[in-house]
């Protein structure tokens, strides 16, 4: 097989004055030919010494991860939803008949059920549900646009807290997100809880988003495929 | 770089949520308020107070470029042909319904005398005018700063809003420019899996097409970019799915559209992220057509994207243009409706000659101010004002799940919540309904506004982004291989099943499709005769704010492309348009 070999044309626009349309004639091509070889010389030279540590500026582009390895899953033996998550970025805090703990460096997420369709209701007993002395001064910071578990929409809030380890030392400034999606009787919940992220615009880290945003998505309710 | 300490937060010890939840929801949340809502202030003006640190005027030689949005010609004329799917020629473009060539005149007078030079061009639906900052301050009553952001960014941004000065108007209907704060692309995140083009191609029903010998030879397919990957990136990704070379052509100006980003710029961390939405759209476009000529024109000052596309546009006539660029307003923002008008004349011209153009739909979802940096209105439903053009073709994202043998399973659209990211989609304010928006059947009639997106393509990041490869830096090792996603991939996706579109009905002595959404929105009605469904409908999901569903909906339009029928359905709707 040939491999492939790409080659641009570095040419100026074509509102330069003066300058023909270039694709019909060759000396222009091999000027440019010239310029892109140029290019190809100087980029090398610079890529070889530029910094690699990435930062984002005002706005960002791509944030790009690698790869990794296939979705390991989980299903609630009480209620029957399934929860696909990455294994390689993942463990497993905690799981039982109705729900799993999954964790990422400093980060957590809970799935977990209940009967009933109250979405409201189940957003403020996850609230309700944590300990305050580890989590003090919850404030709200409003809802979750766009809520949705397993591609069913429901209900959601952000909010600020500092945590304060049990066993002593530093606090920190943490997001936590609760989410109540319901199908049928039955409702699924989400927590998450991160280290505050500043540079984000909901304060919960973007990288750690990501990551539970997958596992949410593939969530899938009784009964369906 | 600085933050919390990384250490497991111990949320079982804390939350005991596993039991916490089968309690009984009792008592209220714990209290608190909002984000403070300040007052509405021009975007960047809101940037420059809340986020940045104001270091005063500009030197006063500084130079600075506006870019003034002008006034076509016979606008009823030009809707009914649009409409309609007229082409002109581009003399007959100029001639028409570009700008009165003796009005122009009289706008240049007027600003050399003001010590300002102009560019114009015979049709050109957009002028470039610049100068030294302080006549340039004097003439269109501003006054710009240059601003800090975080001791890591610097841009110079007017204070308050540009309005047009009376002496240009009314050929002049909007300006803006005057900043370097650079507008945001579009690309996403990546995924755990990644597709390759081949499976894209089984997904959606290209491959009956692609078997008929159709690459995209003979088509052209146009990107506007920040920064090019070196040639390395491109051809790791042609290797890796044994794919020609790619054909690409890169054009620059940069005294005209500034200096692109390079591995040597000051913030080399932009160009990774820049030269990786480029590797992205010509990736996508090589994957699905080979055959594609590819034309990238790279620019480096914001303020020139609206000449620059112009350029595109002038000298791209009938080729397919894909951008991935999202201008940093949502349409709330004070100053977008001069953008978005600027940016419509020229779509309107690429329409009126056949042109095809494909615009990412952006990554916020429904909430396209949120990375705007303009608090004021981060929380408020709107859409960005390039996309918002009845004239160009919207292309929102969705989360396509492949079956067991790789072809079309189901569709949701495309949102993900804690990140807050989805397929930009919205109900413009500032361009009424156009009539192909009134087919009967795509879409509800109870909208006023432009609704956007028109259609979709793959673009989530948490199950089945595309692969493909990005310069080193933005990963590991070198021309890293890796999932990608982002409305990004779905801006390239339909231009490249366009080139094939054209190609096939090249075959046929068929014209090339050109302003595609007044046949996409007949086709998504159903008309009698219509050989096959062009589309997917979308009926899951949402985009944090519109729920997926029905004919048309506002967060995956009219839905993803069956090439196959899609192909069918041109080449009728060309034989009926086009007898004999």
């Amino acid at each position: 097989m040939t491999l492939a070999a790409s080659h641009y044309q570095v040419l100026p626009s074509e509102s330069v004055p003066g300058q023909p349309r270039l694709r019909h004639l060759h000396l222009v091509v091999v000027i440019a030919a010239a310029i892109a070889l140029l290019a190809v010389v100087i980029t090398t030279v610079v890529v070889q010494t530029r910094p690699r540590v990435l930062v984002c500026r005002l706005t960002c582009g791509p944030q790009v991860g690698t790869g990794s390895l296939g979705p390991t899953a989980y299903t609630s033996s009480a209620f029957g939803y399934r929860v696909e998550y990455d294994s390689s970025i993942l463990t497993v805090g905690r799981r039982d008949a109705s729900g799993i703990e999954l964790d990422t460096g400093g980060s957590s997420l809970v799935f977990s059920a209940r009967e009933g369709s109250d979405l409201n209701g189940a957003v403020r007993a996850i609230v309700l549900g944590l300990d305050t002395n580890v989590l003090q001064g919850i404030q709200d910071l409003g809802i979750v646009q766009g809520a949705e578990i397993g591609l069913v929409e429901g209900e959601g809030s952000y909010y600020s807290a500092n945590y304060v380890p049990p066993g002593g030392g530093q606090g920190y400034p943490v997001t936590i997100v609760a989410m109540a999606c319901t199908e049928r009787g039955l409702t699924i919940t989400a927590l998450a809880v991160a280290p505050a992220d500043q540079t984000s615009v909901t304060s919960f880290p973007q990288n750690v988003a990501q990551v539970f945003d997958q596992a949410i998505t593939e969530t899938t309710w009784p009964g369906r495929q | 770089m600085t933050g919390p300490p990384r250490r497991a937060v111990g949320l079982l010890a804390v939350v005991a949520l596993l039991v916490g939840c089968t309690a009984s929801a009792t008592g209220s949340a714990p209290a608190g308020s909002p984000a403070g809502q300040g007052a509405r202030l021009s975007p960047l003006a809101s940037v420059a107070e809340r986020q940045s640190t104001d270091l005063g005027p500009v030197g006063a030689t500084t130079p600075l470029t506006l870019t003034l949005g002008l006034t076509l010609r016979q606008p009823t004329a030009l809707e009914t042909l649009l409409d309609t799917r007229g082409r002109v020629t581009p003399a007959a473009w100029a001639a028409m319904y570009g700008p009165d060539p003796a009005a122009i005149a009289a706008v240049e007078r007027i600003l050399r005398r003001a010590g300002l030079r102009s560019r114009w061009q015979p049709g050109d639906a957009v002028m470039s005018t610049s100068g030294p900052a302080r006549p340039v301050e004097s003439f269109f009553r501003i006054s710009v700063h240059r601003f800090d952001w975080r001791h890591t960014y610097s841009f110079y941004a007017p204070i308050g809003a540009l309005v047009v000065p009376s002496s240009l108007s009314p050929t002049v209907d909007a300006v803006t420019g005057a900043t370097n704060l650079r507008p945001d692309i579009t690309a996403a995140t990546s995924t755990p899996v990644g597709l390759s083009p081949a499976q894209v191609e089984a997904l959606y029903d290209m491959t009956p097409v692609r078997d008929t010998g159709v690459d995209g030879s003979g088509l052209t397919v146009v990107f506007p970019e920040w920064a090019m990957p070196e040639e390395q990136v491109l051809d790791a990704y042609a290797q890796r799915f044994g794919l020609p070379p790619f054909d690409v052509t890169v054009r620059t100006d940069p005294p005209l559209w500034g200096q692109p980003d390079t591995p040597s710029s000051p913030a080399s961390n932009d160009y990774v992220s820049q030269a990786a939405e480029a590797a992205l759209d010509l990736e996508v476009v090589h994957g699905l057509a080979p055959g594609a000529h590819e034309v990238v024109y790279e620019l480096g000052d914001p303020t020139r994207l609206a000449t620059v596309l112009q350029s595109i546009v002038s000298n791209n006539h009938g080729s397919i243009i894909s951008s991935s660029i999202s201008d940093l307003n949502c349409e709330v923002d004070a100053g977008a409706r001069a953008s978005a008008e600027s940016l419509n004349a020229v779509f309107a011209e690429a329409a009126a000659e056949g042109t095809s153009v494909f615009w990412a739909s952006g990554d916020t979802g429904a909430y396209g101010c949120v990375d705007d940096g303009d608090p004021s209105t981060a929380g408020d439903v709107s859409i960005s004002p390039d996309v918002s053009s009845p004239d160009v073709t919207a292309v929102g994202g969705t989360e396509a799940v492949p079956n067991v043998d790789g072809g079309y399973s189901q569709e949701a659209a495309w949102g993900e919540p804690l990140e807050e990211a989805g397929s930009g989609g919205g109900i413009s304010t500032i361009f009424p309904q156009p009539a192909y928006q009134q087919t009967p059947g795509s879409k509800p009639n109870s909208q006023t506004g432009r609704g956007v997106p028109d259609v979709s393509c793959q673009a989530d990041v948490a199950v089945s982004g595309w692969t493909v490869f990005l310069p080193p830096g933005a990963s590991t090792g070198p021309a890293q291989e890796a999932p990608v996603g982002g409305t990004s991939a779905a801006a390239p996706c339909w231009a490249a099943i366009t080139a094939l579109i054209d190609e096939s009905l090249a075959r046929q002595s068929l014209p090339a499709v050109g302003f595609v959404n007044p046949a996409l929105y007949l086709f998504g009605s159903d008309p009698a005769g219509l050989p096959a469904p062009a589309f997917h409908q979308v009926g899951l999901g949402s985009n944090l704010h519109y729920l997926a569903g029905g004919n048309w909906n506002a967060a995956s339009g009219l839905g993803s492309p069956d090439v196959t029928h899609l192909t069918q359905d041109f080449e009728w709707y060309e034989r009926r348009t086009n007898p004999g």
